[in-house]
Formats: C-alpha cells, structure tokens, sequence
C-alpha cells in the first residue's frame, strides 16, 4: 500500500513497485489508508516529514492489527535526511525508513530486505560519514 | 529511406533529451520515469508528466493567491511549495525543485519579497520544462509513429 498526498509522487511510486512485480494500492489520505489497509497487505509506505507527521496513522494501523498475530509492514518514505526524523519514526513504532528519491535497483533492494529482515532504517549519507568516523574513533581508543 | 529518418529523428530526441540533462532542466529521476514505462503501463511518462503539469498548475494558482493577501499565512505558501518541490522532485524537473527549495527556505524567514521573487521564478522554470517536456514527448510520438523505437539514453554525467 502506498499513503502519498502528492498525486505525482503517488503515482510514480505506484509505478515503481508495479514495475517490480508488486500489487499495489494507493491511498491520497491517512483516512483513507487507514480504511483500506488490510492484512493482503505486507507493506505501507507513508510519506513522512518529520517522522511525528506520521505517527498518529503509524499508531492506528498498529491498534487496528493489534489482535491478529501478523501486520503490514509500516515503512516512512522521506526526502528528510535528518537524524531526529528516523528517531520519531522509531518511536512510534514504524519498521522502515527509506530516503527519496527511490531508484528501481534502490527499492528491489529495499523489499529484499524488508520481506527478510522485517526492518530497515536507512541512514542518510552524512550519518553515514559521522557514524564512520565516530567507528575510527572508538577503534583507535580500544587499540589503545 | 524510413530507416534513415528514424534514425536521424532517434538521433535527434537523444541529443535534445542530452541537453536537457546538460542544461540543468531534468535530471536522473527522469530516466527512472523511463525505466517504468514497459509493455505493461506504455504511457506512463506521459501519465506521470501530465499530472505533473495538472498539480503544478494549481500549486502555481494557489500560490499566487496566497502571496496575494494582506495577511500571508506563510504555513499554507509554505505547504504548497513542499507540494510542488515533492511533484517536481518525482519527475526530475531539477530546476524546479531547486527554485522550491530556496522558495521553502523564504517562506521560513517569512520574507515577503523574496517569496514573490521565488514565485516569479519557479513560474519561469516551470514554464521552461514544461515547454521542453511537451517538445521531448512530441519527439518520441513522432519516432513511434514512423515505426521506430524511443532510444533510451546512458546517464553518465
């Protein structure tokens, strides 16, 4: 399933996961998604701002599968690079986070993964270079 | 003879398709619209493009209005900049999507002037690739026409 106001980006994304095989239904609205969503659904993408701006449908897909022993994957869809918006999205419980733009290879991959692991938060480029760094330093602290 | 004017017409969209790339109007979220279109869904970058044109269109309306109050809700400009900046963004209209992100970054510091000035300018750009996007689609419906295929073309730089 894919929850994206822009009627453009829904549709590419749509596209998208189509061309990769995937049946796919879209909703324009939480209202909408969160009517339609069903357990034939193995993953929502949402579009995301700040992470918080989608915590409310996040914890009402989570309440309306509460019961059954399995639930839509719920993943964030952001261009949002920053460190606290993957922190909210984590908070309120969704399993992914995947920074736009999404290319065809980009997102087989990230299906993949999903299907698989259950859970993938993906880490912008400049986390990446902070967290590299902050590795290189904890190593030469414990070669000490 | 049809041959050699296929040719010469494939030969002619990838050179302008080229330009565009070089010039800054589109860039490689474009060519993954292309990849989609397949057998399946044959007119999706039209579709894609079309809707493009549809949203932006109305953005570009309510955006007018909106500067155009005594009292401006910045939020609501705001709002309808994300929008544009999202759609721009999905198709690859760079210089769009570049003008959004100053215009966000305006709306932020509530500058008025410089919000009109934005306005002014993602309107121009808009109106630059939409002209171009119509030429390149206009391109390609003449090449199927005369029975050839739309080459698709190498993102390298």
């Amino acid at each position: 399933m894919v929850k994206l106001v822009c009627r453009v980006s829904r549709t590419v994304t749509k596209g998208l996961l189509m061309h990769l095989g995937c049946d796919v239904t879209t909703a324009s609205s939480s209202e909408e998604c969160l009517r339609v969503v069903s357990l034939d659904h193995e993953v929502v993408f949402m579009d995301v701002c700040t992470g918080l701006d989608g915590s409310e449908l996040a914890a009402r897909i989570l309440e309306k599968f509460a019961k059954h022993q399995d639930r839509p994957l719920i993943v964030a869809l952001t261009g949002n690079t920053k460190r606290v918006t993957k922190e909210n999205c984590m908070r309120v419980g969704m399993d992914g986070l995947i920074l736009k733009p999404v290319s065809v290879e980009k997102m087989r991959g990230v299906l993949s993964e999903l299907l698989e692991r259950r859970v993938l938060f993906e880490t912008s480029e400049s986390e990446s270079r902070v967290l590299k760094v902050l590795n290189s330093v904890r190593c030469q602290f414990d070669v000490k | 003879m049809q041959n050699m004017e296929v040719d010469q017409m494939q030969r002619q969209y990838l050179d302008y398709i080229k330009s565009l790339f070089l010039e800054g109007f589109l860039d490689g979220q474009f060519l993954q619209l292309q990849q989609l279109q397949d057998e399946n869904n044959p007119d999706f970058v039209v579709e894609v493009v079309s809707l493009f044109f549809e949203d932006s269109e109305r953005l570009l309306n309510d955006l007018t209005f909106a500067l155009d109050q005594k009292g401006i809700d910045f939020k609501k400009v705001d709002a309808h900049v994300h929008q544009l900046k999202g759609s721009s963004s999905s198709i690859g209209a760079q210089r769009v999507k570049n003008c959004c992100i100053a215009f966000r970054n305006f709306c932020e510091e509530q500058n008025i002037d410089e919000c009109l000035s934005c306005l002014q300018q993602v309107k121009q750009e808009y109106c630059h690739v939409k002209n171009k996007l119509e030429t390149l689609i206009r391109l390609e419906q003449q090449i199927v026409a005369a029975g050839g295929s739309i080459p698709t073309m190498e993102f390298s730089f």
